[in-house]
């Protein structure tokens, strides 16, 4: 685990400009919080083994519906959006705490992640075929929705780690 | 426990939530419940037809037809769910399952349209934005999960059950009619033959 926190080698993908950019507001209070000075003590998350179990536990059809099991590009996705998200926690913003996201599967065969902390919002899809769209919500607020790139989803994680200040 | 004959049907829809899209913790429902495939809708039961219950057993009746499937496919999708969930409602609630309750009035912005209900009273619920994430967050917060009592009561309100047994009644009716007039038909055709 350690192993691959410390290099989370990220894909940059869907980095498109008509991605769901963070605000300035959103991007100004990301870098305040920024820090390299220390390393944060993170507990080892066990979204990988939450999001494994999800993995293996359903089957097309889990809803009753035609529901797809979640594919092996959304769960790969979801860990290295986590590993990177859970790597710049770690060296660059020690002061938030680590929160783990609360994972459901969703019927294209995609998963949900979903962080609401404080005041904060967020809902992080990654569809079956490997896409990431977000919605983004401040005080019951629309920040933003729509489909998202790697990085900035990251970003996103980021900040509403840091509604728990 | 709410008596179902004290609300209107009308003003509501039911929606089956698996474990799997509920906090267990609280029971509160994940915007995943409302999810769905790109150009699809979601499936509501109407409970002018349906009670919770029934949506439930439905599910059930559903995955037993798949089990008896002649497409292995299938019937490995009906045999995985029932040996997962159970082949009765009771099991299915044991194991999470929960039926939500959502006023489409509450909807109102963010639905296009609602389908027609089916004989089954199920209805496909239509999504304005393309933006599932919104339509699917906006859902959660809106829908009512109905508690386990509620989802495994055998009460069938008086409307349903008038309205189910007049489809039964007319359904017989009309298959009844159908082969008086056949044998009717045929008799009048041989008789006719013989004179000839």
């Amino acid at each position: 685990m350690t192993a691959l926190l410390e290099n989370p080698n990220p894909q940059f993908k869907n980095t498109n400009s008509s991605m769901l950019e963070p605000h300035a507001e959103i991007k100004n209070e990301i870098w305040s919080h920024r820090s390299a000075t220390a390393s944060a003590q993170i507990q080892n998350p066990n979204f990988f083994d939450q999001i494994e179990q999800l993995k293996n536990k359903l089957f097309d059809g889990w809803d009753g519906e035609d529901g797809l099991a979640p594919t092996q590009t959304a769960t790969d996705l979801a860990k290295q959006v986590i590993r990177y998200a859970l790597y710049l926690h770690r060296n660059y913003f020690p002061s938030t705490k680590w929160v783990e996201p609360d994972l459901s599967p969703t019927s294209d065969g995609g998963v949900d992640l979903e962080w609401e902390i404080g005041n904060r919002y967020l809902l992080l899809n990654v569809s079956g075929k490997g896409e990431i769209s977000c919605l983004i919500k401040n005080n019951q607020a629309n920040l933003g929705t729509g489909s998202a790139s790697f990085l900035y989803a990251c970003i996103y994680i980021q900040w509403v780690l840091a509604g728990g200040l | 426990m709410r008596n179902p004959n004290n609300f209107s049907r009308h003003d509501y829809l039911y929606r089956r939530i698996p474990d799997t899209n509920l906090n267990l913790k609280d029971y509160s429902i994940k915007p995943s419940a409302f999810s769905y495939k790109e150009g699809e809708s979601v499936s509501v039961f109407s409970p002018l037809v349906r009670t919770p219950r029934d949506v439930l057993q439905l599910c059930i009746d559903e995955q037993k037809e798949y089990s008896c499937s002649p497409n292995p496919k299938t019937r490995l999708k009906g045999e995985n769910f029932l040996n997962k969930n159970g082949t009765t409602v009771e099991q299915l609630v044991e194991k999470g399952w929960r039926v939500a309750e959502i006023r489409p009035v509450l909807l109102a912005e963010k639905i296009s349209r609602i389908g027609k209900i089916e004989f089954s009273g199920h209805q496909d619920l239509w999504a304005k934005t393309d933006d599932i994430n919104d339509f699917k967050k906006f859902c959660a917060d809106k829908a009512t999960l109905l508690t386990k009592e509620e989802c495994l009561s055998k009460v069938v309100p008086k409307e349903i059950f008038f309205r189910r047994n007049f489809c039964f009644f007319f359904v017989t009716l009309i298959s009844l009619t159908k082969r008086i007039l056949g044998t009717i038909i045929s008799t009048v055709e041989k008789l006719g033959s013989q004179k000839k």
